[in-house]
């Protein structure tokens, strides 16, 4: 029996290590080298989407290729096929070169695949790379035009000379040169940041943008100025070239090469509060040190707070549950929620949804871009958005609303309501207890339906100026409407007027290219 | 005097001309002739023409409803929308239409093959003996309730469907129903991904000619109906993505959006509507949903360079809103390899 035995527990263990075997990853690695002539002042096209790439100037002529293409698959039918569909393209003359790696694969495919380049060209070659995914794009010495553009990864020129251009989405950028610039250099990138280094005694026009960032400098700089995101000033002296810096989301720092890190100081914080002495020690930005800075909005989260609440920032969302006092908020662009406010709340933000949830005080709520959500307004307030849904659900004082488009909808006002929008419904239900009250809408595209108690009284004065000749109109479940129509510049107009309920406080409905409808609390559709 | 009397018997059928060349020839050379007959029309000429400018009142609920009672017709919902009289091609192009969307029983059976009925001409209304369907005019009324799968999914024409409902009586099941009048009250019961009962939906979210509330409602309605389920068909995206596009409502368009948003199925189509919805739309919330959608794409990995590079202009744009920029800047922060 024991033969048998021996024989089995070898064989399983024979095929756990085949298992083993197939399942290990493999993978394909290519390396060669080309070379082509290239005249001095020649163009270099590099488009590669999936790897690395290093440009060198040299005094040497013609163009070196080096190239490391890696496949990796699960197994060896997805590495043959990733290595069939991984392709190195290389064409031109001698006066333009173009490289480009060519990626067929789908994006469910098994294998993953790199191409990386390291080239060697004239010192006088223009430089154009499209990156995509790659680690990094790195250009050395080049004194021709140099551009770079990538979604991903580092980019960092060297020692250029001639006119640059970056475009980045996500990844850093270095620009680092001992020279002092001569020609124009604009660098972007959205969630990196920049670091530019450059001779001491460097003359620039620097233009800094950055929403979140700052523009950080060791350099001597003239007269800056700031107009909301952007700044502006002379480095050293006038005369230079332009410096364009823009960082969405990220830092600037504009550095003397060789100078010292606790020079360097906030621009923002220089002209915003010029009283503050002496410059701000920042040890941060050295050569190499920019970290990935993909920022994103600061959040104001507080479950309580036990009082009044005072808060302005340029950038920054809010979570706040309860306010035990006022609320007074201002942000230049964020999402604002607050959950209870015992006291007056006022909320005004450049952009950015507002929710609201229970407000025992006056309410001032704005919003340049952004829909508006208020539960409980129990006293009412002024709300108003750009653009997006205005919403409240219940409105216990007055009410006034304004939108820049988009709907309307009151789920049930207890005080007079104001509505007006540029382009949206207005749908507004007052309290079923109410006898009267005011209310106004006005839509100049879309449609308007009151709901009002069964026991309501009102003068009536419905008006919809409509391009529509056979527009319904207005619909009530009210009688005591009389519904005229004339044409009215060019437009058919359908007004309906009268008593509801007797008469009672004025109802002021008016729209362009929609219908009104007043509906009756309880009568089914 | 017999001729007189005669001739004040036609009187209404020369007001409406509805007598043939002849006798109407014939009338009027009387009328010029006998001044009694010509007081008498000249009276009730004008009285006509009053008549025409006189506005449509709706008739006293109780009146209504004592007035159907008498001929035997059950009361009407109140919300039903009275039929309007409409030149005679349109009628029949409705007519045909109504044919298409309830005569589908006809069809059942033969779904596999293409069917086409000429929107206009009576001869195809009369070739669907097994759709018991009465002229228009004489069914306001009638409710039909008819199942999606026996419909040809073909809309032709433009109907124009009005006073539309939606509801899911029991939501553990597929089946939904869409109620609307024209020319008479149909109710279609289906599938939620029945062919039929999806184009019958994009043509109600798409259907601008009226400014009814209709398209609101029906975008909102989808969104809650058809976005939690993955099966969801295609259509329905392109719809929304139209109404994205072309709706000059900008109430529709931010629901539209937000009803994009919550898609499972993101074609080419859907995608470009959010792109342009994010360059071109004036209205901020648009585009701030749209950036919303496109992050979203961006994190499931599938964003194409299209959408990036609008992503990036926008993150860039000085003259933009703050709040979109940065959102679309967390949007391409959410690219990876």
């Amino acid at each position: 029996m024991k033969v048998p035995i021996r024989i089995s527990s070898m064989t399983a263990i024979a095929l756990f290590a085949c298992a083993s075997l197939l399942a290990a990853p493999v993978s394909h690695t290519e390396r060669f080298v080309r070379d082509f002539p290239l005249d001095a002042g020649g163009t270099l096209w590099i488009e590669d989407p999936i790897g690395a790439v290093d440009v060198v100037g040299s005094d040497q002529d013609g163009v070196s290729v080096s190239v490391v293409k890696v496949v990796v698959a699960p197994e060896g039918t997805s590495l043959k096929e990733g290595r069939e569909q991984t392709q190195v393209l290389m064409g031109g003359d001698a006066k333009s070169r173009l490289i480009r790696t060519v990626v067929n694969g789908s994006p469910a495919a098994k294998w993953k695949s790199n191409v990386a380049y390291v080239v060697r060209v004239p010192r006088a070659t223009t430089v154009h790379i499209t990156g995509q995914m790659g680690e990094h794009i790195k250009v050395t010495n080049i004194a021709g035009t140099v551009t770079a553009k990538n979604t991903n990864g580092e980019i960092t020129l060297d020692s250029i000379d001639g006119p640059v251009t970056v475009d980045s989405v996500n990844g850093n950028i270095h620009f680092l040169t001992e020279a002092r610039p001569s020609d124009p250099v604009q660098l972007t990138t959205v969630n990196g940041s920049i670091e530019v280094q450059v001779n001491g005694d460097s003359n620039l026009d620097w233009i800094a943008q950055s929403i979140t960032g700052d523009f950080k400098t060791n350099l001597a700089l003239r007269s800056p100025r700031i107009a909301l995101n952007t700044m502006r000033g002379i480095v050293n002296g006038p005369g230079g070239p332009s410096l364009v810096t823009t960082a969405v989301m990220g830092d600037v720092f504009l550095l003397s090469r060789g100078g010292s890190p606790n020079e360097i100081r906030s621009v923002k914080m220089a002209v915003v509060r010029p009283a503050v002495p002496g410059p701000q020690a920042t040890p941060v930005a050295s050569l190499g040190v920019l970290q990935q800075q993909a920022r994103v909005i600061e959040t104001i989260e507080q479950p309580l707070v036990n009082g009044p609440f005072m808060y302005a920032t340029k950038l920054g969302n809010f979570r706040i549950g309860e306010i035990r006092g006022l609320a007074s908020i201002q942000t230049g662009a964020g999402q604002v929620y607050l959950g209870t406010v015992t006291g007056n709340c006022s909320v005004r933000s450049m952009g950015g949804p507002l929710e609201l949830g229970d407000i025992y005080g006056d309410l001032n709520a704005h919003t340049e871009a952004g829909e508006i959500l208020v539960r409980n307004a129990r006293k009412g307030g002024e709300l108003s958005t750009g653009g997006g849904t205005l919403h409240v659900i219940y409105a216990g004082g007055a009410i006034s609303l304004h939108n820049g488009g988009g709907d309307i909808i009151v789920n049930q006002a207890v005080g007079a309501v104001e509505a007006d929008t540029r382009s949206g419904d207005v749908m507004v239900t007052m309290d079923p207890r109410l006898h009267t009250q005011h209310v106004s809408v006005k839509t100049t595209k879309g449609n308007i339906v009151l709901n009002i108690g069964g026991r309501f009284a009102a003068d009536i004065d419905a008006t919809i100026l409509t391009t529509d000749e056979e527009a319904a109109g207005v619909r009530s479940d009210f009688n005591g409407l009389t519904i005229k129509r004339d044409t009215f510049n060019g437009k058919t107009r359908v007004r309906a007027t009268g008593k509801i309920g007797g008469g009672g406080e004025k109802i002021e409905l008016y729209t362009e290219d929609g219908e009104i409808q007043i509906t009756q609390q309880g009568v089914t559709h | 005097m017999a001729e007189c009397s005669a001739m004040k018997e036609s009187f209404p059928l020369l007001l409406t001309e509805s007598l043939d060349a002849q006798t109407r020839e014939a009338s009027h050379l009387h009328i010029e002739n006998c001044a009694k007959c010509a007081d008498e029309w000249n009276g009730m000429k004008e009285a006509w023409r009053l008549m025409g400018e006189l506005p449509e009142l709706e008739p006293p609920a109780r009146i209504k409803q004592r007035f159907l009672a008498e001929i035997g017709v059950a009361e009407q919902k109140t919300n039903v929308v009275p039929f309007h009289r409409r030149p005679a091609f349109k009628w029949l192009s409705q007519a045909a239409a109504v044919v298409i969307l309830a005569g589908g029983s006809y069809f059942v059976g033969h779904r596999s093959q293409p069917i086409h009925v000429q929107p206009t001409g009576v001869a195809s209304v009369e070739r669907i003996p097994a759709a018991p369907i009465q002229p228009a005019a004489f069914s306001i009324a009638e409710t039909r309730t008819i199942d999606a799968a026996n419909i040809n999914p073909n809309i032709e024409g433009r109907p124009d469907i009005q006073n539309v409902q939606f509801s899911d009586v029991d939501p553990n099941d597929d089946q939904i129903q869409l109620a609307f009048d024209v020319t008479q009250h149909v109710t279609v019961t289906g599938a939620r991904n029945d062919k039929s009962m999806v184009r019958l939906m994009a043509y109600v979210m798409e259907n601008e000619d009226r400014m009814s509330p209709t398209r609101s409602r029906a975008i909102d309605w989808v969104r809650q109906t058809y976005t939690p389920d993955k099966s969801t068909s295609p259509e329905i995206a392109q719809a929304l993505a139209k109404v994205l596009r072309n709706d000059t409502h900008e109430g529709v368009r931010i629901k539209a959006v937000d009803a994009l948003k919550t898609m499972p199925t993101t074609s080419g189509d859907t995608r470009e509507a959010l792109i342009a919805a994010l360059k071109n739309d004036p209205n901020p919330a648009v585009r701030i949903k749209a950036v919303d959608a496109l992050a979203k794409l961006a994190a499931s990995g599938q964003l194409d360079s299209a959408a990036v590079d609008m992503l990036r202009q926008k993150a860039m744009q000085d003259d933009e809103n703050v709040y979109v920029r940065t959102r679309a800047a967390e949007a391409l922060g959410k690219i990876h390899p």
